[in-house]
């Protein structure tokens, strides 16, 4: 991997986990390292009819074709308003058949952080004004929390099957 | 190549032997005399358990053995051929099947009760075994062994040589070569087992140059070998000419006798063999006399167990045999002019193609902008053979229908029986082609048609005979291509649907508000809503808790559509139209507000502009009617439809489009022409999305998506008519075209 | 130069194991799907053995030996035939047709190399 040589005898001793941070408005959010496979200015995205809000569209990623989730819409929030930094990060996570790979819309990506898994604390009940299936855990660093992702839950194609019936049935 | 790709071609040629001995032993049910069948049946056993023993797969070798027995009996006529034989057969072709599955490192649902069956049907195969008649007289063969030692094999030998080494006295016989045997290949590979201390060439049987055959083999060995090896090692050297020559083996201090046998039978005569062995040391000079001395005092020994065997098959056997085999030359012989491809080879070969197709569609994008007019007919003829390319690309993906087809006499065959019915099974259009991928992903819907048909469609033997039918059911299963599309009809003669039954049940459920009157068509499609099957339909064939609405479902991933044609106490026959690849097809691109999507261009059948008129009646609206010379055509507004903002252009466009027998148009803002459109799957995201069946990727680099064209027209008369419920009745949206 | 072995069986696995097997050995292998295909393969071509099964479709191994004895090139090449403890009378009429030299199904890779050794070293 691309972490320094000299970290590996430490990482024995004390497991770490490689993040990449970003944000979403104020809030930072993690997601692991091993989960990203690269970061894209956001360009032309085609929209796809008849999906919720949450799925701002498709994109043309080197042939393939790669959904793209609006993050802020998915957590509920108004939908995420296009800006100098507002970046689209290719992840992929593995699901029963296949790898998905799927494009999350932010705000701005920061950095890439290794976190200490001893400094990761399982998410508080509520006051995350989010559903705590799509929290790993929160991390308490220098800068303040950052809110590590289940990326799994937070891409779970069942939610979005859900929502295209809500949609279809709104339509019709 | 390593052994496991060997046992995967091993897996994949064993499953072919035994879909093809299925077809055999049905053929032999419906006639038990078939010889081929027999044939082709014993043949395939024969080979999985040849195949097999270089695998070490015992177990699979010890049963395909004893089927393989009977099989042979089977094939002398020395077992009857009957129901019971070829259900047994069957039988045993599934648990092989269920051994090469297990062998394949599949997950075998119920393994321990498939291995329960084995001792049942070893035992049933042992009882047909020994039920066979003798042979008759023209068969009669004993088992033939290796010819008998020349010496006692065990026990005390009478006055033995001094001779430590083995004495080996070979005559090769003047066949040999003929034969394609070199006699010096036998000694050099006796050399590996031991050390040859002394070798003597006869030559005396060669005849007088005049009298001698250049082809013919004249020559002997007296060896004198030392060795290690146990003594069917050595003699095993000369297995294969055992039958042209005579061979001679004596241990280390044989007795004096064995040699004198030797020597009287030596066709070189007594003195001259004498003077051999003892010239060669295996003999002492006083060894020889003492030998010679006895057989001048006893009889000439017997020859007879020594003698060189014979191959006394009169020649009419043999040619009667070459012309049974001849006959079997079945129009197979095309069959060494393939060659095996690995899948993933021609997948991304396929894939490769789809790239070229897109990035040759944006070049040709590119030489437009440029104006530049030789670059522009330079990009059109590469755009011609990349077309090309693509076409033979394709090609190679496409294999017969058949292939799916294959495992249906069977099925009928067994549920048939199991449901006390005769059904007979038509096949036609095997040979209609269409893409691998799909052909894998058709074979279960397509069962669970036929097991539908069979369960539900075809009536019991009674009723027929009450109804004036004859006793005999009939399923057919039809295939062939109809413009760009493959249709695949499982139709049967049976009862056909019952559409009020279908109408009460469907409002039972909520599907269909009371009084809307429906097409009859419409009415049997609602066998496909989800949530239509019911508890009381589901029996142990056909239920299996998937309903009609998986099998729409699972053809809809295909990018097909199913229709029901049914007539009460005639029959049904269920229509599969699917497209005959899911890489690359011939688009149409069209534009709706900002957004470009591809209709298959088999489907278009003709555009027009929309009349002034027409498009400020139809406005927002999402579905409508135009009149299109005189006809009345349903017509769906895709911006309103898909929901789509943006600038709409001047003049609105309507594509007409036409699948199966049905007619509909599309309101677009404009048309951007015919596209080759490489079919890009959309993310599993969008796996419950209905109305789009892919994504491409256009020359500009912008993704555009594919649409289904029948789902959205189906999606919306559904909701119409949900909508309009009991007023505008009947009038669903796609008009029907007389057939 | 390596010897030339031709292998004459309609299943590929078996025709595989067995060219491993031989190659191993230093041998160099041909591959055909029936007689026919075996006749094929044979033209030009110097072959020093040949491994062929009797029972194959198009056509078998007993008459693709016959054919083989009429081939001025070939008919002097040894044939080992495979065939199994139930073919016996099959055997007869093979080696009237002149193979002489008989495996029995199924075998062991080395078992076959111990025949071919017996014919044609390496």
């Amino acid at each position: 991997m691309n972490a320094p040589v000299t970290a590996a005898p430490e990482r024995e001793t004390e497991a770490r986990t490689q993040c990449l941070t970003f944000q979403l408005g104020n809030e930072l959010f993690a997601v692991g390292i091993l989960n990203v496979r690269e970061i894209i200015e956001y360009g032309h995205l085609t929209v796809v009819p008849m999906m919720p809000d949450s799925v701002r569209g498709v994109i043309n990623l080197r042939g393939a074709v790669v959904p793209v989730i609006d993050l802020r819409r998915r957590f509920g929030h108004a939908p995420t308003v296009v800006g100098r930094r507002t970046c689209i990060v290719i992840v992929e996570t593995p699901t029963a058949e296949e790898t998905q790979v799927v494009g999350i819309m932010v705000d701005a990506v920061n950095e890439v952080l290794d976190i200490p898994d001893t400094q990761i604390e399982p998410p508080p009940a509520f006051g995350t004004h989010l559903r705590t299936d799509f929290i790993r855990g929160m991390a308490k660093m220098d800068k303040g929390f950052i809110l590590v992702l289940d990326l799994n839950h937070v891409l779970a194609e069942d939610d979005f099957h859900a929502l295209v019936q809500d949609s279809e049935c709104a339509a019709a | 190549m390593s052994t496991d790709d060997v046992l995967q071609t091993f897996v994949a040629e064993a499953r072919e032997l035994l879909l093809g001995m299925e077809d055999s032993l049905l053929a032999l049910e419906r006639d038990p005399r078939d010889g081929e069948a027999i044939s082709a049946t014993f043949r395939a056993i024969h080979t999985i358990k040849g195949s097999a023993g270089l695998f070490s797969l015992d177990q699979l070798v010890a049963f395909a053995h004893v089927a393989e027995t009977l099989l042979d009996l089977v094939r002398d006529g020395r077992v009857a051929v009957d129901g019971d034989l070829i259900a047994l057969l069957l039988e045993c072709s599934d648990y092989l099947g269920f051994l090469i599955n297990q062998i394949a490192g599949e997950e075998v649902a119920d393994a321990a009760t498939q291995e329960a069956r084995r001792p049942t049907l070893l035992a049933r195969l042992q009882a047909c075994i020994a039920s066979s008649v003798a042979p008759s007289a023209s068969q009669a063969e004993s088992p033939r062994q290796a010819p008998p030692s020349a010496v006692p094999a065990a026990g005390e030998v009478a006055d033995p040589v001094h001779n430590d080494a083995w004495h080996i006295s070979l005559r090769f016989g003047p066949e040999v070569l003929k034969n394609g045997m070199d006699p010096a290949s036998f000694l050099r590979y006796l050399g590996t087992l031991g050390e040859i201390a002394h070798i003597t060439t006869l030559w005396q049987q060669m005849p007088a140059p005049e009298a001698m055959d250049a082809e013919n083999c004249y020559l002997g060995f007296e060896l004198d070998f030392r060795s290690e090896a146990s003594r069917e090692a050595i003699d095993s050297t000369f297995d294969f000419v055992r039958d042209d020559c005579r061979i001679t083996l004596l241990p280390p201090r044989s007795s004096i006798d064995d040699y004198l046998k030797l020597i009287a039978e030596a066709p070189e005569g007594l003195e001259r063999l004498g003077e051999i062995l003892v010239a060669s040391g295996a003999l002492s000079q006083a060894e020889l006399e003492r030998a010679l001395e006895r057989q001048r005092q006893a009889a000439p020994p017997a020859l007879g167990e020594m003698l060189i065997q014979e191959d006394g098959i009169p020649a009419p056997v043999v040619q009667a045999a070459l012309e049974k085999q001849a006959k079997g030359r079945e129009n197979r012989s095309a069959a060494t002019r393939f060659i095996r491809v690995d899948a993933e080879k021609l997948e991304d070969l396929i894939n490769q193609v789809g790239e070229l197709v897109i990035a040759g569609a944006s070049a040709t994008l590119l030489s437009q902008r440029s104006g530049d007019t030789a670059l522009i007919e330079a990009m059109a003829q590469v755009g011609r053979h990349v077309e090309e390319i693509r076409d033979r690309a394709l090609s190679l993906r496409m294999v017969e229908i058949g292939e799916s087809f294959n495992r249906f006499p069977r099925v009928v065959r067994d549920v048939s029986r199991e449901l006390g019915k005769d059904i007979e099974l038509v096949i036609t259009g095997a040979e209609t082609e269409l893409d691998k991928t799909v052909v894998e992903k058709i074979g279960d819907p397509l069962m669970h048609l036929v097991r539908n048909s069979m369960d539900h469609g075809i009536e019991s033997i009674e009723e027929r005979l009450a109804r004036g039918k004859p006793a005999q059911g009939r399923l057919s299963l039809h295939a062939y291509h109809e413009s760009g599309s493959i249709v695949i009809e499982v139709a049967d003669d049976g009862g056909g649907l019952k559409r009020d039954k279908i109408l009460a049940k469907a409002m039972d459920r909520g599907l269909v508000a009371p009084g809307q009157a429906l097409t009859d068509r419409d009415v049997f499609n609602l066998i496909f809503e989800p949530g239509f099957s019911t508890a009381e339909q589901v029996t142990n064939l056909s239920g299996r808790g998937v309903g009609m609405d998986v099998v729409r479902r699972n053809i809809s991933a295909l990018r097909g559509s199913i229709d029901i044609e049914s007539q009460e106490g005639v029959g049904t026959t269920m229509r599969i139209r699917l497209p005959l690849t899911l890489a690359i097809i011939d688009g149409f691109l069209i534009q709706v507000a900002d957004s470009a999507f591809v209709l298959p261009l088999d489907l278009v059948q003709e555009c027009m502009e929309l009349p002034d008129g027409e498009r400020l009646q139809s406005r927002g609206q999402s579905s409508h009617y135009l009149d299109l010379r005189g006809e009345a055509l349903p017509c769906l507004r895709l911006r309103n439809l898909l929901n789509l903002e943006g600038e709409s252009s001047q003049r609105e466009n309507v594509v007409i489009v036409q699948y199966g027998n049905r007619r509909a148009g599309l309101v677009v803002d404009r048309l951007l022409g015919e596209f080759q459109t490489v079919i890009k799957p959309l993310g599993q995201i969008f796996r419950h999305l209905r109305g789009f069946s892919g994504s491409t990727i256009l020359g500009t680099g912008e993704v555009a998506l594919i649409l289904d064209v029948p789902t959205l027209v189906h999606d919306a008369s559904g909701r119409e008519a949900r909508l309009l419920g009991e007023s505008n009745a009947g009038q669903a949206i796609g008009s029907e075209q007389p057939a | 130069m390596a010897k030339t072995i031709l292998i004459v069986d309609d299943s590929a696995s078996l025709r595989q194991v067995v060219s491993i097997a031989l190659k191993g050995a230093g041998y160099e292998t041909l591959e055909a799907c029936d007689g026919q295909d075996g006749l094929n393969k044979l033209k030009g071509q110097k072959v020093h053995l040949i491994i062929s099964d009797v029972n194959m479709p198009v056509m078998d191994g007993i008459t693709f030996v016959t054919e083989l004895k009429k081939l001025p090139e070939h008919r002097f090449t040894p044939v080992i035939m495979l065939t199994t403890e139930a073919g016996d009378s099959m055997k007869q009429r093979g080696q009237a047709a002149g193979a002489k030299a008989w495996v029995v199904k199924p075998f062991q890779p080395a078992q076959m190399l111990t025949a071919v050794t017996k014919l044609v070293m390496p």
